[in-house]
Formats: C-alpha cells, structure tokens, sequence
C-alpha cells in the first residue's frame, strides 16, 4: 500500500468519520479502507474509541486543551505516536472548535504548497548541461568525449555518403 | 545530438533514484545528468523559500548540485541519498548565513528569540497592503516564511518543501525533535495570523 495514501487517510479521519467530507473523496476513502487492512483496522479501532468517548465525554479539560494545541501540527504531519494518535483523534471528533482548528491547518498546509507549486512553474531552472560539463572537464573527460563524438559523427558521415553513392551507382543515378 | 541517435540509450527517465545514484557512482555521466534534472528544482526553490535576501540561489543551486556530483562516489549507500542531499542543501544555507554575517565557522547561528513568547514577525511595513495583494499573492508566504528567525524558517522550509519527518529535520539541524515540533507549530501559528486578512473567504 503506498505509505503517502494511508497518511493522508489517517489525518482525514476526524472529517471521515463525522461525514463532513465531499462525496468523491468518502468514496476514495471507502475504496482504501477496503482494500487496505492495516488502515481499516486503525479505523475500527479509533471508531471503537471514539464511540466510547462519546459516552464518557464532558467538558474538555484544560490539559486536553493544551494537548491538542500542543500537538496539532504533529498530528497533521504524522508524526504522533500510535497512543497519542488515537487519543488526538477521539478528542477533535468529539470537538466542534477542535474541528475547525485542524481544518484551518490544513487550509495553511495547502496555500503554503499550492504557492510553492505556482513558484515553481513561474521560475524553471535547468543548470544540467553546464553543470555536467564541468564535471567532465574536473575529471578529464570532457575533451576526450568531445573528440570521440566528433570522430564519431565523421565516420558516420562518410558511411552514409558511401552508402549513397553505392546506392546511387546501383541503381545507375550515377 | 549524438545521444539523441544513439540506439543503445538507456531510459534513465523510468531508472529509480537509488539506480541512477548507483549508476552516476560509476562515472554514468547520463545517469548523474537525469539526477541533476530531478533534483534541480526543488533545491532552487528550497533556497528560493530559505533565502529571501539573496540574489545567488541559483549559484547555492549550482553549488549544491556540484558538491553532489563530486562526492556520489563516496556514498556507501545509495539509499541514503535523500538524507545526504538535504545535508548538503543545509550546508550550503549555514555556510551562507554564516558568511554574510561574518561568523567563524564553528559558532552556530543561535536564534535569539528562541525563548521569547512572541514570534517577531509581520512587520507590516515588509508586507504587500491590500490593494497590492493579488499580483504580491504568489510570494505572501515566501515574504512570511522570509521573515521568520533562521532557525524557525529551515524546519519550516525543510518540512513543507522538503517533506521531511521531524527526526530527520533534527538530525541536520543538530536539534532535538521535541524543539523541532515546536519551532514548526510555533511558525505555523504565527504563519496563520499573518495570513488572516489574506485568506480567501469561501
């Protein structure tokens, strides 16, 4: 399974689960978890978890306040531990205000590559060539493959000028 | 124009980056040349994003990618490549930073603001105003991201243009992950406030 998916699933799954994303990507998401194993048992187990909470829950305390503040920005580049995972997943599902926090994250990760794309194709660079001709030259082989490309193209020349004249003979032109 | 006709080329467009390095290690000049083109871009605008004031990047490119292909052969193991790659990119930025402000070479560059509450940027006299803000919007964030302490902007550049996990960014900055974790959040937030009066309403 491409490792890339199953991340972005993973942080998707408090919109997922409260069925706050658009039609076409609950179905991509519907579609990996049935062919993925290892992310439909991690959705199984947080839905568990989540549902448990439900039950349990109250007002947020300050110290889970202060877990999810801490530990937002981890958490949408998948760096949590398995434990703090869940336990980030089961508070923002059941938070209103937590919802929105990690949605305008998540907005602030998609300007900042959606710029760095548009930068991108605004300033195309390709030092290539330049930079493997000095690197020739450094090693001694620029010149050497210079002179063998020329030798190679003159041979070439003059057995295509051979064979248009054998062919020309041939077929009396000349 | 002779590669071009040369029957025997090798498609190293379809080769995976541990064979070309593989290959570039064997004096394949084709190989490190498909390498470079790979690779150019996103270290241009790595630098693009982690240096707002100069106006070398393309020369830190070009240095870059020439340390690249005077020490591939060094390189044991392929794999590896990536992670080496950003070290150099972090190399060439401290070197630079170091040099402009004429430090000796064994003093990192320490953030002063580091423990201070309030992250100093948006100082609204660098940001384009409103009226300004359609042909500005394509270099806000460059601008913002510009302005952060170094050590704040190269975990943060490092992350969002890099892809890099937070180990891994500690790792080339000689930090902890734990500092690493909260330079990015604290850069993020401060990012989000900056762009407040900039966010199209949907």
């Amino acid at each position: 399974m491409n490792k890339n998916i199953c991340k972005t699933v993973l942080s998707l799954f408090p919109y997922y689960s409260d069925k706050e994303l658009d039609e076409p990507l609950v179905k991509e998401i519907d579609e990996h978890l049935e062919n993925c194993p290892k992310c439909r048992e991690n959705y199984e187990i947080l839905s568990e978890l989540v549902k448990k909470c439900k039950v349990d829950n109250e007002q947020p305390s300050e110290t889970m306040k202060n877990f999810f503040k801490d530990n937002l920005n981890a958490f949408i580049d998948n760096e949590l531990s398995k434990e703090d995972y869940e336990k980030f997943n089961v508070y923002t599902v059941n938070n209103p205000v937590a919802m929105m926090e990690l949605e305008k994250m998540f907005d602030l990760k998609f300007q900042i590559s959606d710029e760095v794309e548009r930068n991108s194709s605004l300033k195309p660079v390709d030092f290539a060539s330049n930079i493997i001709d000095k690197i020739k030259k450094e090693n001694g082989d620029y010149y050497p493959e210079l002179l063998a490309n020329f030798l190679t193209s003159t041979l070439i020349f003059f057995v295509c000028g051979a064979s248009f004249i054998l062919v020309a003979h041939a077929v009396n032109i000349i | 124009m002779l590669g071009q006709i040369n029957m025997f080329n090798k498609k190293y467009e379809k080769f995976e980056i541990t064979e070309l390095v593989k290959a570039a290690g064997h004096d394949d000049y084709k190989a490190l040349k498909e390498l470079i083109k790979r690779e150019q871009q996103k270290i241009y605008m790595t630098f693009f994003y982690l240096c707002p004031d100069c106006d070398d990047i393309s020369d830190m490119t070009q240095e870059t990618l020439i340390k690249v292909c005077r020490s591939i052969k060094t390189l044991k193991h392929p794999e590896a490549f990536g992670v080496w790659l950003n070290k150099t990119v972090s190399n060439v930025f401290y070197d630079r930073m170091r040099k402009r402000k004429k430090l000796p070479e064994n003093i990192s560059i320490e953030c002063s603001e580091e423990n201070s509450e309030v992250l100093q940027i948006c100082d609204p006299c660098k940001l384009p105003d409103e009226k300004t803000v359609n042909k500005e919007t394509d270099e806000i964030i460059k601008n913002l991201i510009g302005q952060l302490p170094e050590n704040f902007r190269i975990v943060t550049v490092l992350r969002e243009l890099r892809g890099l996990s937070y180990d891994e960014i500690a790792k080339i900055t000689g930090t902890e992950t734990g500092t690493v974790k909260s330079r990015i959040a604290r850069s993020r937030n401060k990012l989000r406030e900056c762009l407040q009066p900039y966010l199209v309403s949907d």
